[in-house]
């Protein structure tokens, strides 16, 4: 018996599982504790993460991680545009070269990571209060500065309350005004209700996660509250399910591995990507996990690129949260890595080499 | 004669209102005894069943029609507009189907749409199973009526109940690619270095040219 569970984990048991139930046994599957409605999602808003966000070290690292599955990355967009029959070539070696490393830099542009800043302060800007304005009309008056060529970030809006007062417009006139004048794809002026609660739990149950964080990213700005909300909830659910590999080779990989290094939640994270053999990938989460927390005990060590098991090793035994589990993944792996071993030397003794 | 004709109700309505002279119609000409039995007939003309359109069903009651045999019995596994054929005269069908099928809550056609001819088949944001019978597989567009051949009230009914679907989360589609530019987040002068903890001043109140 623990040879076949041991056959299975060696064969990726946790994609044969991912494949063979469907999502509703795969969420009633995770304990109660792990309920994604008992986790408050944690915000951006005491540390600035974006110094680190764009580091080009954790950008690397990150890009690195997210992977490249061209199948996924290139997958048909169900998005109302009109059919093309596809294209057949004839292509020499080189020609065949050159178009890989083009769709290389096209994959490289769609796997653009969402930018993660810190939650926007609201504006407060007054530029001028009139009392002997009050009563000029019954409603505010926004003005919205619509010159081509100005960034919607940078655009100039004010508003003339009913009081008189002249000031900056909050962030959601700001949206609404920019959505109004400079319409940008896939956005709504009023906000879909699929980001309330009610609605947001029910598309998590069917594991639609990646159309909800495209549709985030589409509606909201990176700093915005509601954005960083809805993105941390869909982490938590994902974490608490441990079904991280949904996000493999997606835009979101990066911020999600971010999130999870950020709040210090990556051993559930470490253990799937042992089970799965991903080690190396492992050693750059703990790498990741070095960079954002450098004042973290383990960080000292020197950390050796080509031993990615040491590095997670190293982490386990100074910083890690759930030691146990993350010490039996290894152990199981390592005997695996061993039997595998021992399997391939019998062969060979077999054949007489 | 033409008095003669009023007071006995020949040709009722239609005559009297044929008229284009000003010719005195009042109410006390007319015969009473005819005028009451046109009222109550009116009242008791009776509409076939089968045509009767003006019980509401409620979506919950859709749902479970479209997990019944009853439908299984009548549509299989099809969706409900692949066996219906439309009428109409030569070998191109006109470019619009016609308005609508049901009025004042009476089916007034012989051959109603997919929709209009079950009375079970409501549309509705909820009722997913159904909307996604008349969504193409191929790219998520709703079907055009050249394919479907429902009456245009039933389709804006249908565009409407895909749309608030596709707001709620029900039904599900591939958002359009959104590009940032970076340096709006983040500009590229900033020094960026993992061993400072110190916050970079990304303004959030605006100023003009920066």
């Amino acid at each position: 018996m623990m040879e076949a569970v041991k056959a299975a984990a060696s064969a990726g048991l946790r994609l044969a599982w991912t494949a063979v139930t469907s999502p509703a046994a795969r969420v009633a599957a995770v304990p109660r504790l792990a309920r994604a409605c008992t986790t408050i999602p944690s915000k951006y808003d005491e540390r600035d993460p974006a110094p680190l966000f764009f580091d080009p070290n954790v950008q690397e690292i990150l890009k690195r991680v997210t992977g490249r599955n061209y199948d996924k990355i290139f997958r048909r967009r169900y998005d109302e545009k009109r059919l093309s029959p596809p294209k057949y070539e004839f292509l020499t070696d080189e020609e065949l070269g050159e178009l890989r490393e083009e769709m290389e830099k096209k994959a490289e542009t769609l796997l653009q990571m969402p930018p993660v800043v810190k939650q926007r302060e609201p504006i407060l800007d007054v530029l001028s209060r009139d009392p002997a304005l009050v009563g000029f009309d019954t409603c505010r008056y926004i003005f919205t500065d619509i010159t081509y060529g100005v960034t919607d970030r940078k655009r100039f809006i004010v508003v003339r309350d009913a009081d008189g007062t002249l000031r900056q417009a909050s962030w959601e006139e700001r949206d609404r005004m920019n959505q109004i004048y400079n319409p940008q794809p896939g956005r709504k002026i009023r906000s879909h209700r699929v980001f309330e609660e009610e609605n947001l739990k029910n598309v998590l149950d069917r594991e639609e996660y990646e159309f909800v964080l495209d549709l985030a990213c589409a509606q909201f700005e990176p700093d915005d509250p509601e954005y960083q909300r809805v993105t941390g909830r869909v982490y938590e659910t994902l974490e608490a399910r441990r079904c991280y590999q949904i996000l493999h080779s997606t835009r979101h990989y990066g911020p999600l591995c971010f999130y999870l290094t950020w709040n210090k939640k990556i051993d559930n994270l470490l253990t799937t990507l042992i089970q799965q053999e991903m080690l190396s990938e492992g050693a750059d989460i703990v790498r990741l996990y070095y960079l954002i927390h450098p004042d973290s005990k383990s960080a000292g060590h020197h950390v050796d690129l080509s031993l990615p098991l040491e590095t997670i090793k190293a982490y386990m035994e100074q910083d890690s949260l759930q030691r146990a589990k993350l010490q039996l993944a290894i152990q199981a792996y390592q005997e695996i890595v061993q039997q595998r071993h021992q399997c391939q030397e019998d062969v060979k003794a077999a054949h007489g080499l | 004669m033409l008095t003669g004709l009023l007071r006995a109700g020949v040709g009722g309505r239609q005559l009297i209102q044929g008229w284009q002279r000003g010719v005195s119609l009042s109410a006390a000409r007319r015969c009473e005894a005819t005028d009451g039995e046109e009222e109550e007939g009116r009242a008791k003309k009776e509409i076939d069943p089968a045509k009767d359109r003006t019980r509401v069903i409620p979506v919950e009651m859709s749902l479970k029609y479209l997990q019944s045999e009853a439908y299984q019995t009548a549509y299989g596994e099809d969706p409900v507009w692949k066996k219906y054929r439309r009428n109409f005269k030569g070998a191109f069908p006109p470019k619009k189907t016609r308005k609508m099928c049901i009025r004042a809550g009476v089916i007034s056609t012989g051959n109603p749409c997919p929709i209009c001819r079950d009375e079970y088949l409501v549309l509705d944001p909820i009722n997913t199973n159904l909307l996604k019978q008349f969504i193409s597989p191929h790219n998520n567009s709703i079907l055009p009526t050249s394919i479907t051949n429902l009456c245009r009230k039933k389709h804006r009914e249908l565009e409407v109940s895909v749309h608030k679907a596709r707001d709620i989360g029900l039904l599900t589609y591939d958002v359009p690619f959104r590009r940032y530019h970076y340096p709006d987040y983040y500009p590229k002068d900033t020094p960026t270095s993992t061993t400072t903890t110190t916050t970079t001043s990304s303004s959030s109140t605006l100023t003009p040219g920066s």
